[in-house]
Protein backbone atom coordinates (compact mmCIF):
# COMPACT_ATOMS: atom_id res chain seq x y z
CA UNK A 1 0.00 0.00 0.00
CA UNK A 2 1.19 3.50 -0.52
CA UNK A 3 2.74 6.13 -2.96
CA UNK A 4 4.27 3.36 -4.89
CA UNK A 5 2.07 1.49 -5.96
CA UNK A 6 0.65 4.38 -8.47
CA UNK A 7 4.28 4.40 -9.56
CA UNK A 8 4.62 0.39 -10.47
CA UNK A 9 1.54 1.03 -12.56
CA UNK A 10 3.57 3.94 -14.56
CA UNK A 11 6.48 1.56 -14.46
CA UNK A 12 4.33 -1.10 -16.40
CA UNK A 13 2.65 0.54 -18.35
CA UNK A 14 6.02 2.71 -19.91
CA UNK A 15 7.35 -1.13 -20.73
CA UNK A 16 4.14 -2.31 -22.12
CA UNK A 17 3.89 1.07 -24.58
CA UNK A 18 7.66 0.23 -25.00
CA UNK A 19 6.70 -3.15 -25.93
CA UNK A 20 4.53 -2.34 -28.74
CA UNK A 21 6.64 0.21 -30.30
CA UNK A 22 9.55 -2.42 -30.16
CA UNK A 23 6.94 -4.48 -32.28
CA UNK A 24 6.86 -1.35 -34.45
CA UNK A 25 2.91 -1.16 -33.51
CA UNK A 26 0.54 1.93 -32.64
CA UNK A 27 -1.57 -0.23 -30.63
CA UNK A 28 -0.61 -1.19 -26.87
CA UNK A 29 -2.60 -4.52 -26.78
CA UNK A 30 -3.71 -6.55 -23.74
CA UNK A 31 -0.36 -8.90 -24.21
CA UNK A 32 1.92 -5.32 -23.60
CA UNK A 33 -0.02 -4.79 -20.38
CA UNK A 34 0.18 -8.37 -19.03
CA UNK A 35 4.06 -8.42 -20.17
CA UNK A 36 4.80 -5.05 -18.75
CA UNK A 37 2.88 -5.63 -15.69
CA UNK A 38 5.06 -9.40 -14.99
CA UNK A 39 8.20 -7.62 -16.16
CA UNK A 40 7.50 -4.62 -13.42
CA UNK A 41 7.34 -6.61 -10.24
CA UNK A 42 9.97 -9.81 -11.76
CA UNK A 43 13.42 -9.71 -11.10
CA UNK A 44 16.36 -11.37 -13.09
CA UNK A 45 13.44 -12.15 -16.09
CA UNK A 46 11.18 -13.73 -12.52
CA UNK A 47 7.93 -12.79 -11.89
CA UNK A 48 7.14 -15.07 -8.88
CA UNK A 49 3.62 -15.49 -8.18
CA UNK A 50 3.73 -17.73 -5.49
CA UNK A 51 3.22 -21.21 -6.61
CA UNK A 52 3.96 -20.21 -9.97
CA UNK A 53 7.37 -19.25 -11.09
CA UNK A 54 6.88 -17.51 -14.22
CA UNK A 55 10.04 -17.37 -16.06
CA UNK A 56 9.70 -14.36 -18.44
CA UNK A 57 12.89 -14.78 -20.08
CA UNK A 58 12.48 -18.70 -21.04
CA UNK A 59 8.65 -17.31 -22.61
CA UNK A 60 11.09 -14.98 -24.76
CA UNK A 61 10.02 -11.98 -23.05
CA UNK A 62 12.95 -11.48 -21.88
CA UNK A 63 13.82 -8.06 -19.78
CA UNK A 64 13.90 -4.46 -21.82
CA UNK A 65 17.08 -2.72 -21.26
CA UNK A 66 15.29 0.37 -21.69
CA UNK A 67 12.34 1.94 -23.38
CA UNK A 68 13.44 2.81 -26.01
CA UNK A 69 12.77 6.31 -27.42
CA UNK A 70 10.67 4.35 -30.61
CA UNK A 71 12.47 6.37 -33.26
CA UNK A 72 8.83 8.95 -32.35
CA UNK A 73 6.20 6.19 -32.74
CA UNK A 74 3.25 6.59 -31.22
CA UNK A 75 1.27 4.01 -29.34
CA UNK A 76 -1.83 4.12 -28.26
CA UNK A 77 -4.00 1.74 -25.75
CA UNK A 78 -5.83 -0.44 -28.21
CA UNK A 79 -9.87 -0.61 -27.07
CA UNK A 80 -9.08 -3.74 -25.37
CA UNK A 81 -6.77 -2.61 -23.37
CA UNK A 82 -8.48 -0.02 -22.59
CA UNK A 83 -11.54 -1.99 -20.91
CA UNK A 84 -9.20 -4.32 -18.71
CA UNK A 85 -8.24 -1.03 -16.96
CA UNK A 86 -11.90 0.11 -16.57
CA UNK A 87 -12.21 -3.57 -15.32
CA UNK A 88 -9.46 -3.24 -12.65
CA UNK A 89 -10.99 -0.22 -11.10
CA UNK A 90 -14.01 -2.00 -10.83
CA UNK A 91 -11.80 -4.93 -9.14
CA UNK A 92 -10.15 -2.36 -6.86
CA UNK A 93 -13.18 -0.33 -5.77
CA UNK A 94 -14.42 -4.16 -4.50
CA UNK A 95 -11.12 -4.42 -3.12
CA UNK A 96 -12.01 -1.16 -0.93
CA UNK A 97 -8.77 0.01 -2.04
CA UNK A 98 -8.31 4.38 -2.49
CA UNK A 99 -6.81 3.90 -5.90
CA UNK A 100 -5.73 0.86 -8.61
CA UNK A 101 -2.92 -1.21 -7.89
CA UNK A 102 -0.57 -3.35 -9.83
CA UNK A 103 -2.53 -5.92 -8.49
CA UNK A 104 -5.63 -5.14 -9.51
CA UNK A 105 -4.90 -4.77 -13.54
CA UNK A 106 -3.36 -8.96 -12.79
CA UNK A 107 -6.43 -9.63 -11.11
CA UNK A 108 -8.23 -8.07 -14.06
CA UNK A 109 -6.51 -10.68 -16.75
CA UNK A 110 -7.91 -13.70 -14.55
CA UNK A 111 -10.92 -14.76 -17.61
CA UNK A 112 -8.73 -13.73 -20.27
CA UNK A 113 -8.44 -16.78 -22.61
CA UNK A 114 -6.30 -15.17 -25.54
CA UNK A 115 -2.65 -14.75 -26.06
CA UNK A 116 -0.26 -14.79 -23.70
CA UNK A 117 -2.76 -15.01 -20.77
CA UNK A 118 -3.91 -18.57 -22.05
CA UNK A 119 -0.31 -19.14 -22.82
CA UNK A 120 0.30 -18.51 -19.02
CA UNK A 121 -2.60 -20.62 -18.09
CA UNK A 122 -1.57 -23.51 -20.42
CA UNK A 123 2.20 -23.55 -19.23
CA UNK A 124 1.68 -23.28 -15.67
CA UNK A 125 -1.53 -25.12 -15.69
CA UNK A 126 -4.04 -22.71 -13.99
CA UNK A 127 -7.45 -21.72 -14.04
CA UNK A 128 -8.81 -17.61 -13.71
CA UNK A 129 -9.90 -18.92 -10.02
CA UNK A 130 -6.39 -20.19 -9.23
CA UNK A 131 -5.09 -16.65 -10.68
CA UNK A 132 -7.51 -15.40 -8.48
CA UNK A 133 -6.69 -17.05 -5.61
CA UNK A 134 -2.93 -16.92 -5.68
CA UNK A 135 -3.22 -12.94 -6.71
CA UNK A 136 -5.23 -12.57 -3.00
CA UNK A 137 -2.25 -13.87 -0.83
CA UNK A 138 0.33 -12.63 -3.20
CA UNK A 139 2.97 -10.07 -2.22
CA UNK A 140 5.26 -8.68 -4.55
CA UNK A 141 9.21 -9.36 -4.01
CA UNK A 142 9.43 -5.59 -5.18
CA UNK A 143 7.65 -4.65 -2.39
CA UNK A 144 10.17 -5.85 0.29
CA UNK A 145 10.57 -2.47 1.95
CA UNK A 146 7.39 -1.00 0.76
CA UNK A 147 4.83 -1.00 3.74
CA UNK A 148 5.31 -1.98 7.56
CA UNK A 149 4.36 -5.65 7.12
CA UNK A 150 7.18 -6.16 4.57
CA UNK A 151 9.25 -8.77 7.24
CA UNK A 152 6.16 -10.30 8.35
CA UNK A 153 5.27 -11.20 4.15
CA UNK A 154 8.38 -12.68 3.76
CA UNK A 155 7.75 -15.50 6.57
CA UNK A 156 4.48 -16.20 5.34
CA UNK A 157 5.23 -16.66 2.20
CA UNK A 158 8.15 -18.81 3.04
CA UNK A 159 5.77 -21.26 4.16
CA UNK A 160 3.53 -20.98 1.50
CA UNK A 161 4.31 -24.97 1.97
CA UNK A 162 2.18 -27.58 0.73
CA UNK A 163 -1.07 -25.52 1.17
CA UNK A 164 -0.34 -24.00 -1.71
CA UNK A 165 1.82 -25.68 -3.77
CA UNK A 166 0.76 -26.83 -7.55
CA UNK A 167 2.55 -29.89 -7.49
CA UNK A 168 3.01 -32.33 -4.17
CA UNK A 169 5.07 -35.54 -3.70
CA UNK A 170 3.50 -38.85 -3.49
CA UNK A 171 3.76 -38.54 0.36
CA UNK A 172 2.46 -34.48 0.39
CA UNK A 173 -0.61 -35.92 -1.76
CA UNK A 174 -1.09 -38.94 0.87
CA UNK A 175 -1.44 -36.08 3.36
CA UNK A 176 -3.53 -33.98 1.45
CA UNK A 177 -6.10 -36.99 0.93
CA UNK A 178 -6.00 -38.75 4.40
CA UNK A 179 -4.64 -41.96 2.80
CA UNK A 180 -1.84 -43.78 3.34
CA UNK A 181 1.21 -43.08 0.99
CA UNK A 182 0.97 -46.90 -0.61
CA UNK A 183 -2.55 -46.03 -1.23
CA UNK A 184 -1.90 -43.07 -3.49
CA UNK A 185 1.02 -45.20 -5.29
CA UNK A 186 -1.63 -47.60 -6.10
CA UNK A 187 -3.55 -44.94 -7.51
CA UNK A 188 -0.72 -43.94 -9.82
CA UNK A 189 0.22 -47.37 -10.83
CA UNK A 190 -3.71 -48.18 -11.61
CA UNK A 191 -3.68 -44.86 -13.56
CA UNK A 192 -5.87 -43.41 -11.14
CA UNK A 193 -4.22 -41.08 -10.78
CA UNK A 194 -2.09 -39.12 -13.07
CA UNK A 195 1.68 -38.43 -12.14
CA UNK A 196 4.58 -36.54 -13.70
CA UNK A 197 8.59 -37.34 -13.26
CA UNK A 198 10.41 -34.29 -12.61
CA UNK A 199 13.13 -34.10 -15.93
CA UNK A 200 15.94 -36.91 -15.52
CA UNK A 201 14.90 -37.81 -11.69
CA UNK A 202 13.07 -40.45 -10.23
CA UNK A 203 11.27 -37.97 -7.61
CA UNK A 204 7.57 -38.16 -9.00
CA UNK A 205 5.30 -35.08 -8.39
CA UNK A 206 1.77 -34.80 -8.60
CA UNK A 207 -1.02 -31.96 -9.47
CA UNK A 208 -2.49 -31.01 -6.88
CA UNK A 209 -6.07 -30.51 -9.12
CA UNK A 210 -5.52 -34.30 -10.33
CA UNK A 211 -5.75 -35.44 -6.36
CA UNK A 212 -9.10 -33.29 -6.68
CA UNK A 213 -10.10 -34.58 -9.86
CA UNK A 214 -10.03 -38.11 -7.55
CA UNK A 215 -13.38 -36.74 -5.93
CA UNK A 216 -16.47 -38.40 -6.76
CA UNK A 217 -19.57 -36.91 -5.22
CA UNK A 218 -21.36 -39.55 -2.37
CA UNK A 219 -25.02 -39.45 -3.36
CA UNK A 220 -26.94 -41.09 -0.75
CA UNK A 221 -29.61 -43.67 -1.74
CA UNK A 222 -33.10 -43.02 -2.13
CA UNK A 223 -33.96 -45.22 1.20
CA UNK A 224 -32.28 -42.38 3.06
CA UNK A 225 -30.59 -45.29 4.72
CA UNK A 226 -26.73 -45.97 4.52
CA UNK A 227 -26.64 -49.25 3.29
CA UNK A 228 -27.84 -50.66 0.10
CA UNK B 1 3.03 25.89 -20.97
CA UNK B 2 -0.67 26.20 -21.03
CA UNK B 3 -3.71 25.01 -19.45
CA UNK B 4 -6.66 23.20 -21.26
CA UNK B 5 -9.82 21.88 -20.61
CA UNK B 6 -11.12 18.80 -22.42
CA UNK B 7 -14.96 18.41 -22.57
CA UNK B 8 -16.03 15.03 -22.78
CA UNK B 9 -19.84 13.69 -23.28
CA UNK B 10 -20.14 10.35 -21.34
CA UNK B 11 -23.49 8.93 -21.63
CA UNK B 12 -23.80 6.08 -19.45
CA UNK B 13 -20.29 6.21 -18.02
CA UNK B 14 -19.51 4.20 -14.69
CA UNK B 15 -17.67 5.29 -11.57
CA UNK B 16 -15.43 1.98 -12.58
CA UNK B 17 -14.91 3.56 -16.36
CA UNK B 18 -13.98 6.96 -14.93
CA UNK B 19 -11.53 5.55 -13.04
CA UNK B 20 -10.09 3.46 -15.56
CA UNK B 21 -9.34 6.33 -18.58
CA UNK B 22 -8.20 8.68 -15.31
CA UNK B 23 -5.73 5.89 -15.13
CA UNK B 24 -4.74 5.33 -18.72
CA UNK B 25 -4.69 9.34 -19.50
CA UNK B 26 -1.79 9.39 -15.91
CA UNK B 27 0.29 6.55 -17.54
CA UNK B 28 -0.25 8.04 -21.34
CA UNK B 29 0.63 11.27 -20.15
CA UNK B 30 4.36 9.71 -18.33
CA UNK B 31 4.87 7.92 -21.39
CA UNK B 32 4.55 11.43 -23.14
CA UNK B 33 7.09 13.44 -21.09
CA UNK B 34 9.27 10.68 -21.12
CA UNK B 35 9.06 10.93 -24.76
CA UNK B 36 10.07 14.63 -24.36
CA UNK B 37 6.50 15.96 -24.79
CA UNK B 38 5.39 17.38 -21.42
CA UNK B 39 1.94 16.72 -20.72
CA UNK B 40 0.23 16.68 -17.40
CA UNK B 41 -3.41 15.70 -16.46
CA UNK B 42 -4.39 17.95 -13.76
CA UNK B 43 -7.70 16.88 -12.59
CA UNK B 44 -11.22 16.17 -13.55
CA UNK B 45 -14.72 16.80 -12.93
CA UNK B 46 -17.58 14.76 -13.52
CA UNK B 47 -21.11 16.28 -13.41
CA UNK B 48 -23.63 13.59 -12.72
CA UNK B 49 -26.61 15.46 -14.13
CA UNK B 50 -25.34 15.96 -17.61
CA UNK B 51 -22.94 12.83 -17.69
CA UNK B 52 -20.03 15.22 -19.01
CA UNK B 53 -16.75 15.58 -17.63
CA UNK B 54 -14.55 18.59 -17.19
CA UNK B 55 -10.52 17.31 -17.48
CA UNK B 56 -7.53 19.83 -17.05
CA UNK B 57 -4.45 19.49 -18.85
CA UNK B 58 -0.89 21.29 -18.45
CA UNK B 59 0.83 21.09 -22.42
CA UNK B 60 2.70 22.62 -24.57
CA UNK B 61 -0.30 22.88 -27.32
CA UNK B 62 -3.57 21.87 -27.53
CA UNK B 63 -2.13 19.08 -30.14
CA UNK B 64 -0.32 17.20 -27.02
CA UNK B 65 -3.66 17.25 -25.08
CA UNK B 66 -5.23 15.74 -28.10
CA UNK B 67 -2.59 13.37 -28.37
CA UNK B 68 -2.65 12.29 -25.01
CA UNK B 69 -6.15 11.25 -24.99
CA UNK B 70 -6.10 9.52 -28.43
CA UNK B 71 -3.04 7.11 -26.67
CA UNK B 72 -5.20 6.48 -23.76
CA UNK B 73 -8.59 5.86 -25.87
CA UNK B 74 -10.65 8.36 -24.16
CA UNK B 75 -13.76 10.44 -26.51
CA UNK B 76 -13.36 13.66 -26.37
CA UNK B 77 -15.85 16.38 -27.86
CA UNK B 78 -13.82 19.24 -27.61
CA UNK B 79 -10.14 20.86 -26.23
CA UNK B 80 -10.28 24.60 -25.28
CA UNK B 81 -6.89 26.95 -24.22
CA UNK B 82 -8.46 28.34 -20.65
CA UNK B 83 -6.66 30.88 -18.41
CA UNK B 84 -6.41 29.34 -14.54
CA UNK B 85 -7.30 31.13 -12.16
CA UNK B 86 -7.09 30.28 -8.25
CA UNK B 87 -7.90 32.39 -5.10
CA UNK B 88 -4.17 32.60 -4.07
CA UNK B 89 -2.67 34.09 -7.22
CA UNK B 90 -5.56 37.07 -6.85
Amino acid sequence: MGPHEADDIVRATQGAIARAKRRGDQEVTPDDLLIGLLQAVARFGIAFIDPWTIDLEALGEAPVEEAASGGGSKAAYAPATAALFDRAAGIARQDGASKVALVHLLVAYAPEDNGFMRQLKQTYGFSATEWRAALARWRPLHANGIGSGASIDAGSQRKASVQERALLSPDEAAAFLGVHTQTVRGYIRSGKLPAHRLAGERALRIRREDLLALLEPFVPDESGSSRK
Amino acid sequence: MAYFVVHRDLPGITPEALTGAGLRAKTCAAEMTAEGQPVRWLHSYFLPETEQTHCYFEASDAEAVREVNQRANIPLSSITEVMMLAPEAV
